[in-house]
């Protein structure tokens, strides 16, 4: 009901499907951008995206799907654009924002770690952020990358094995 | 068992294990120290990024977002190259099948003129683009007449 009115230019709908879906399509395009600006700017293109295309959303698929679908080609493109014009990336500094009982240590470690993430291939840093920055469960993760949930197994592994591999050399 | 994978820990870590596996990593992890170390190392990189804040959606980037799809979509406010090259080829085409070869030329000079004032508008953006097309029909236009005039000549 909620789509189909939206579907139809009804905006209060689709503001509670940008709601719904918001925390999850900001946190995918955190995970690419690493940049809480660039990801909410990101975000408000999907959905301007989607709102747009809604009247030719033919329902094949789910509206989440098709949704996750949008912000992923949104997050290849934004990355292409960067490659081509190299700009100096602003990893943000979440450290600040952090629980003031973590002590130094730990802030540097944290901060040293998201570095690390953003050396990752995109599907490895989005399964591990998504996992442990976003607390997104794998049948969520999943339902964005569009893939089985042994991928994102893998991937979660993986993007840990090799975060972890750095901090032990450096 | 042999060494746990770093796939086995990361889900042993996660709660992702059946109740059979966990168990079976569980007692290997209280006799391996590689294993129990490597463990570790896992539990701290998960650890460490669930002390930083996660990226939260708002109400007030909703409100931004519907603002924005209330905008009517952005007019395209250049002609593609592609559709200015056809136009500037198609007028001066049309120019050069004049029958005489001064007048061929008179109307491509009056056709590369018109084709500036439709080009050269466009902008900055654009300019380097528009200059380019300018002077390939400056160059190809007067080859194209010769050519036309000297068939029809004969």
């Amino acid at each position: 009901m909620l789509l189909a009115r939206a579907r139809n230019g009804d905006q209060h709908a689709f503001a509670v499907l940008v709601e719904r879906y918001g925390d999850m399509v900001v946190s995918l395009c955190f995970a690419s951008t690493l940049n809480t600006a660039d990801a909410e700017e990101l975000t408000q293109d999907v959905f301007l995206a989607a709102w747009r295309g809604l009247p030719h959303f033919r329902g094949d698929a789910a509206f989440s799907t098709w949704l996750f679908r949008l912000a992923r080609n949104a997050c290849i493109d934004r990355s292409r654009r960067n490659a081509t014009r190299p700009r100096s990336v602003a990893i943000d500094d979440m450290t600040g924002a952090a629980s003031p009982a973590i002590d130094d240590a730990a802030r540097l470690t944290a901060q040293r770690i998201m570095q690390l993430a953003g050396t990752l291939s995109v599907p490895l840093r989005e399964a591990v952020l998504l996992r442990d920055l976003q607390g997104l469960s794998y049948e969520e993760i999943a339902a964005m990358q569009e893939v089985p949930i042994g991928t994102v197994r893998s991937r979660i592994a993986t993007a840990r094995s090799s975060i972890a591999t750095a901090l032990d050399e450096s | 068992m042999s060494h746990a994978s770093d796939q086995q820990l990361s889900m042993f870590i996660d709660g992702e294990l059946s109740a059979t596996s966990r168990a079976t990593v569980a007692a290997h992890l209280a006799g391996c120290p590689a294993c129990a170390e490597r463990h570790e190392r896992l539990v701290d990189v998960a650890a460490s990024l669930r002390i930083l804040p996660a990226v939260r959606w708002t109400p007030a980037a909703t409100a931004a977002t519907i603002e924005r799809c209330q905008q009517p979509p952005v007019a395209a406010g250049r002609v593609s190259r592609g559709v200015l090259a056809a136009l500037a080829l198609a007028v001066l085409a049309a120019a050069a099948l004049s029958t005489t070869w001064l007048s061929a030329l008179l109307s491509i000079a009056r056709s590369a003129a018109a084709t500036a004032l439709v080009v050269l508008p466009l902008g900055p953006a654009g300019g380097a683009a528009n200059l380019w097309i300018l002077l390939a029909t400056a160059i190809l236009a007067p080859l194209a007449a010769l050519t036309l005039a000297r068939g029809h000549r004969r």
